[in-house]
């Protein structure tokens, strides 16, 4: 019994802090989930960890209800895509965070010079593949970035663009595997960014730069499968809220009711209805006299 | 109390009779719209003409609200978040196929030409394309040709119990 006790003591004094603590999940950039925070189809960005500038696209994902972020960059050339989890601190104490940081995990003290709250985060970059010209991105495995340095790359993006207005989706047409959207355009719109998902409001999967454009068709999608969608317009970096009306199959369900049929028929129904239930009222009444 | 029922009764009746029979009027009345309110050159579609089956009214353009389409008993709605007529893309008119609005735009033919004229006085034509008739669920009319044309649809009720849409397409000039 007492060697048992040792046991669990040696246990829980050798463990780290961190598998106290477990990090928490992120979504993947293959298909980023949460509201969409900033955007930039170009321009240099900065990695954290990494005292290099990168050039190409970098959007910023907030997951819904937590502290937790996720920055996809996709390079200008190539496919090689960064995605960097950012995750408060909050309470986890100094050698938690020692832990985590033995673990790949990159400690900023502020996230101010990030363009994020000016406390302490914990990063870390993963690499994924970007697919390249607005389509889907192809999976790959996730492995950690080669190298580790003190903060201080890039510049702390700020955006001072318009909100765009949220587009309107005016429908998705399914076809198997495929579906096409087709959007308002948005006043401002430097380009577009596609949620969609399983449920309503729930968007797993994404489609984070379609261009300037109102349609676009979503590929590799599960033809036994519902799915809903939203679209967002995003100008220079600031995007707009989702998409109004966002059904599966077939958004606002239908055209117009153009026709008043229907509504006369009804009407001209209930008015027979009435007054059938007024003839036998009245002469129920007059036998009861 | 049964005699005072019966009369409850027989006025709901003649009320449901009032009604249909101003539906009834609504669809079947020829006579002439209301003005529409005074142009206001916010570059928006104005009038829609078909001249061909001497149809010529009035534009509201409306956007939809609570997952609903708007309508108007007065013309034809635009639906204003889709494309405006000529730039690349769908621009989206809809109407009840009421004799005073759409009822003639089941005499059109393909080839011949829309006239869309905003209030800043300008006009674009619009020849038809193909004009079908398909369930309301069936919007795949609205998926654009490609970004780059610009395309015109005009809808209005058809069929039994105006259960189904005719769908006009007509391509720009």
């Amino acid at each position: 019994m007492i060697i048992l006790f040792l046991l669990i003591f040696l246990a829980v004094i050798a463990s780290p802090a961190s598998a106290a603590v477990s990090p928490p999940d992120f979504p993947s950039c293959l298909a980023p989930t949460g509201s969409l925070k900033v955007s930039y189809t170009s321009g240099t960005h900065g990695i954290p960890g990494d005292l290099g500038t990168y050039t190409g696209s970098d959007s910023v994902y907030q997951v819904v209800g937590s502290d937790r972020l996720i920055q996809c960059f996709c390079p200008a050339s190539g496919t090689s895509g960064i995605q960097t989890n950012w995750w408060k601190v909050g309470d986890l104490s100094g050698g938690e965070i020692d832990d985590f940081v033995k673990l790949g995990w990159i400690y900023v003290p502020s996230g101010a010079l990030w363009g994020l709250d000016d406390v302490a985060y914990l990063a870390k970059n993963v690499s994924f593949s970007c697919g390249g010209g607005g389509s889907i991105p192809t999976p790959s495995p996730a492995t950690p970035a080669p190298t580790f340095s003190p903060p201080g790359a890039g510049g702390a993006p700020v955006c001072d663009s318009a909100k765009p207005a949220a587009p309107v989706l005016l429908s998705v047409t399914r076809s198997g595997a495929t579906a096409t959207l087709v959007w308002s355009k948005s006043e401002n719109a430097t380009h577009y960014s596609i949620s969609y998902g399983l449920k309503p409001n729930e968007y797993t999967y994404g489609v984070a730069n379609t261009g300037n454009v109102t349609s676009f068709t979503v590929q590799a999608l599960d033809p036994d499968q519902t799915y809903y969608f939203a679209v967002t317009a995003v100008n220079n970096c600031m995007p707009s809220d989702l998409s109004t009306a966002p059904v599966g199959g077939a958004v606002l369900g239908a055209f117009a009711p153009t026709g008043n049929l229907i509504t006369i028929f009804t009407l001209l129904g209930l008015g027979l209805s009435f007054l059938g239930l007024s003839v036998l009222t009245a002469r129920r009444f007059r036998r009861g006299q | 109390m049964a005699s005072k029922l019966s009369l409850l009764f027989l006025f709901f009746s003649w009320l449901s009779f009032t009604f249909a029979g101003y539906a009834v009027w609504q669809r079947y009345s020829p006579v002439p719209l209301p003005p529409p309110p005074p142009a206001t050159a916010s570059g928006l579609p104005y009038r829609i003409r078909l001249s061909s089956v001497g149809l010529d009214l009035p534009v509201y353009p409306a956007d939809i609200k609570n997952d609903r389409f708007p309508t108007t008993p007065d013309g034809v709605t635009f639906l204003a978040s889709s494309q405006l007529p000529g730039q690349p893309g769908t621009a989206i008119f809809y109407g009840h196929n009421w004799l005073r609005l759409l009822r003639p735009l089941h005499r059109a033919q393909p080839g011949q030409v829309v006239t869309v004229t905003f209030d800043s006085g300008t006009t674009r034509n619009f020849i038809i394309q193909n004009i079908k008739v398909v369930s309301p669920k069936d919007i795949s009319s609205l998926s654009p040709v490609s970004d780059s044309v610009s395309n015109l649809i005009l809808y209005t009720c058809t069929g039994f119990l105006d259960r189904q849409r005719l769908i006009l397409t007509a391509a720009s000039v």
